[in-house]
């Protein structure tokens, strides 16, 4: 047996843990004579199995089972799984538990986006020292958007504590509608502060608009990467619309090769498995198990055709000046949730300012019963499906998830991948990697992941051809 | 200045999501304490040594995590389980009710909409989702599926100003302003099928609420938006088991039941948090 000598064993370079992330991960870069040998983007969060776990549960209460899958966009599962069921049971709640649930919605992207731009990914964009990139960092040095942030965060808190019963997991959606009326002092307590929120929501995006602006180079500072993209549109016009609507896919170049109900999302989108990782990753059905599809932030404002909200839409032209349609760089990704955060603001006012929204025909009864149903919702992070099939009892029989960072896994192994290729000398020198690493670790949050919601642990495995390889067993 | 760590393991993040919560709160407790382990907020890599409390979210599903919880008990003065799924198991636990062999067929060689594959082979998975307790000693738990923000606040600033934090001994039903006659109704109810009454007491109404049977401090907010307690806090702390608690508490309900109660399609209800640390899963390990 002979064995390669340590000069020819690949010098191995490890981010671990990614760091300013949801849940815990880490990469793992091997480099040979300068060049990159190998690459790995792995997810240690143990799989928890929420599939098996609603199986033979009662129908109703997966909205609550399920939302324990991610404690950040707990509100996209909880109203995306209770969306499901009504399909399933044929069931149209009344308008004023559509309005709540909307209201719900908007209130969870309010402070899931300001969460990630704030904490984890502005640290890295405003000149702080490496061994500060932090909030608590970015806080002393800009006190007044640090204020602003807090405050954005706090009052989208309230709004899905108003509509959902409390934060972080909600209580109220059942099939049928909603278990909780918002009072009429209670909205206007909510309308009042949320127009002073808009605008510090508007100087907090001029803040994150004005470095991007201002350094228009490092807009394009990572290779580009083609893929499909897949997001929700409404309407005939296929705006953008984050809680309810049909399915969109294009391909890179802005063709459209698809649109459809997410009902029949089944005959469009099917998951692969690879014997060398255990995250299931969803694939265009069409172009076989390498038609991937890339979801968030990115692909909404590439797929939809504009948000229907004024304030939201200046600073989608001013985005798409930076970032013009098809983007395929990944640093569109943190500056397009800036306009999505103005429209879930604007949104939750839209909502408060509909007289509906404090009626009381919040429910409707509805009886346990044999179906199958299936539904989608743009969960911050990207298109989130639910799918139940019920049986006569109104137990659930067989649930299938696909949670939007499970789309978008192999495509940041890919983004990793093209960028490692080219820093691999800098990879591979003591002096220059630290800085090497921050732009893998910057990749990473670009995309927000969630490696809870990717629900099954996740090990992939790219060459340097681009082919997925066998992990070794370590 | 104490130095302190926030970490999530077999979890959702949800709980340090929920001391965010704190806001204005959490940045003072963080600018006069030392952060010096947080991978969700600060870009440090090694758990250093010398730490005076650590927070821990999550249970334990692999061995990655067991090493993690490990190194952590032994570099901290004081271990904090933080959350239902740190302090319980949580609702992963409730997977432990089937064998992680089957599990991994059934999620991949075996499900519709899924290409038939291999079961991936190389998971350093354990067979089981357990509580931190099950590997290391715990110092405090602060319950909750989330924790709330009170409870983190309150325990943080006692245990950093030297003083011990105060345990809770209610049960939900303490907190709930719902109306208890003492009267029930003769069938269990779903809570989608009909309206309940919104002051009376929904377990009297028929409909499984898990207040008697829960550690109370949360303030009640599940029965207050129209929905039942789901047992996030875990059992009280006079009782050994949440489940068997629960039907004790449900004996005047059971005995007015027309058709019965036939617990095995109850798990969910009876032990949605507690399944992992429950009597009837260790009998179930024997």
């Amino acid at each position: 047996m002979s064995w390669p000598g340590a000069d020819d064993m690949p010098e191995i370079v490890e981010v671990d843990p990614l760091t300013r992330i949801e849940g815990m991960g880490k990469i793992k870069v091997e480099i040979k004579d300068n060049q990159l040998h190998d690459l790995k983007f792995q997810v240690t969060v143990a799989p928890r199995f929420f599939e098996y776990l609603v199986t033979g549960k009662r129908a109703e209460e997966a909205p609550r089972l399920t939302q324990r899958i991610c404690g950040i966009c707990y509100v996209s599962h909880h109203l995306v799984s209770v969306k499901a069921i009504e399909d399933a049971w044929g069931v149209t709640p009344p308008e004023t538990a559509v309005k709540l649930r909307r209201l719900m919605n908007a209130g969870g992207y309010v402070t899931s986006h300001s969460l990630h731009s704030a904490f984890l990914a502005v640290p890295d964009l405003v000149g702080l020292p490496a061994e500060s990139r932090n909030f608590v960092a970015l806080m002393g040095k800009y006190p007044e958007i640090g204020k602003a942030a807090l405050k954005i965060h706090a009052y989208g808190n309230k709004v899905v504590q108003a509509t959902g019963g409390r934060i972080v997991q909600v209580v109220t959606s059942v099939p049928g509608g909603q278990t909780l009326q918002l009072k009429e002092q209670r909205r206007d307590e909510l309308l009042e502060e949320g127009r002073e929120v808009l605008e510090l929501i508007k100087a907090y995006a001029d803040f994150v608009f004005d470095i991007y602006e201002k350094d228009a180079p490092s807009c394009s500072q990572f290779p580009d990467v083609d893929t499909n993209f897949m997001a929700l549109v409404n309407g005939p016009d296929g705006h953008y619309d984050v809680y309810d609507g049909d399915a969109r896919i294009i391909s890179g170049t802005g063709k459209e090769l698809a649109r459809f109900h997410p009902s029949k999302y089944y005959n469009y989108i099917q998951e692969a498995v690879w014997s060398h990782s255990s995250t299931k990753v969803p694939y265009y059905k069409p172009e076989g198990a390498s038609g991937n599809l890339r979801v968030g932030p990115l692909a909404r404002l590439n797929v939809a055709s504009k948000m229907p909200f004024p304030v939201a839409r200046e600073y989608e032209e001013r985005y798409l000046k930076l970032f013009p349609r098809t983007c395929l760089q990944v640093q569109g990704f943190n500056l397009a949730r800036i306009p999505e955060l103005i429209a879930g603001q604007e949104e939750v006012l839209e909502m408060l300012e509909d007289p509906g929204i404090t009626g009381d025909d919040i429910r409707v009864p509805v009886k346990s019963m044999g179906g199958e149903g299936a539904a989608f919702i743009e969960a911050p992070r990207g298109v989130l499906t639910h799918h139940y099939v019920i049986d006569e009892q109104g137990l659930i029989r067989y649930a299938n998830i696909m949670a939007p960072t499970t789309y978008n896994h192999p495509l940041i192994q890919q983004d990793l991948f093209e960028n490692a290729k080219i820093y691999a000398g800098e990879l591979a020198d003591p002096g220059k990697r630290a800085e090497a690493c921050w732009r893998l670790e910057k990749i990473v949050r670009c995309y927000d992941p969630c490696t809870s919601c990717s629900v099954h642990v996740a090990d992939f495995d790219i060459t340097v051809d681009g082919g997925m390889v066998e992990v070794e067993e370590v | 200045m104490a130095r302190i760590l926030l970490i999530g393991l077999a979890g959702d993040s949800g709980c340090q999501v929920a001391s965010l919560g704190l806001h204005e709160a959490l940045v003072d407790i963080l600018a006069a304490n030392e952060p010096v382990y947080a991978p969700t907020l600060l870009d440090a890599k090694e758990i250093p040594e010398g730490i005076d409390v650590a927070l821990v979210e999550g249970g334990i599903r692999n061995t990655h995590e067991e090493e993690t919880i490990k190194e952590i008990r032994e570099k901290s003065k004081i271990v904090i389980a933080l959350g239902a799924c740190a302090a319980f198991g949580g609702i992963p636990g409730l997977a432990n009710l089937k064998d992680g062999r089957q599990l991994m067929d059934m999620i991949y060689s075996n499900h519709r909409g899924t290409d038939k594959g291999t079961v991936p082979t190389h998971l350093e998975s354990l067979p089981e989702q357990r509580p931190i307790k099950h590997f290391v000693k715990v110092d405090y738990t602060i319950p909750g599926c989330p924790p709330e923000v009170t409870d983190i606040a309150g325990t943080l600033t006692s245990l950093l100003s030297g003083e011990e934090p105060e345990v809770n001994r209610t049960q939900v039903c303490d907190d709930c302003p719902r109306e208890r006659l003492g009267k029930y109704e003769k069938s269990l109810k779903r809570i989608h099928e009909e309206i309940p009454d919104p002051d009376r007491c929904l377990l009297e109404q028929g409909y499984f609420c898990m207040g008697p049977a829960t550690m109370g401090g949360c303030g009640a907010p599940c029965p207050q938006s129209g929905n039942t307690c789901e047992g996030c806090r875990g059992k009280c702390l006079e009782v050994d088991d949440q489940g068997l608690a629960m039907i004790d508490a449900m004996t005047g309900l059971l005995t007015q039941l027309k058709d019965g109660f036939d617990a095995n399609k109850y798990s969910a209800m009876l032990y949605r948090f507690t399944y992992a640390e429950s009597v009837l899963s260790e009998l179930a390990r024997s």
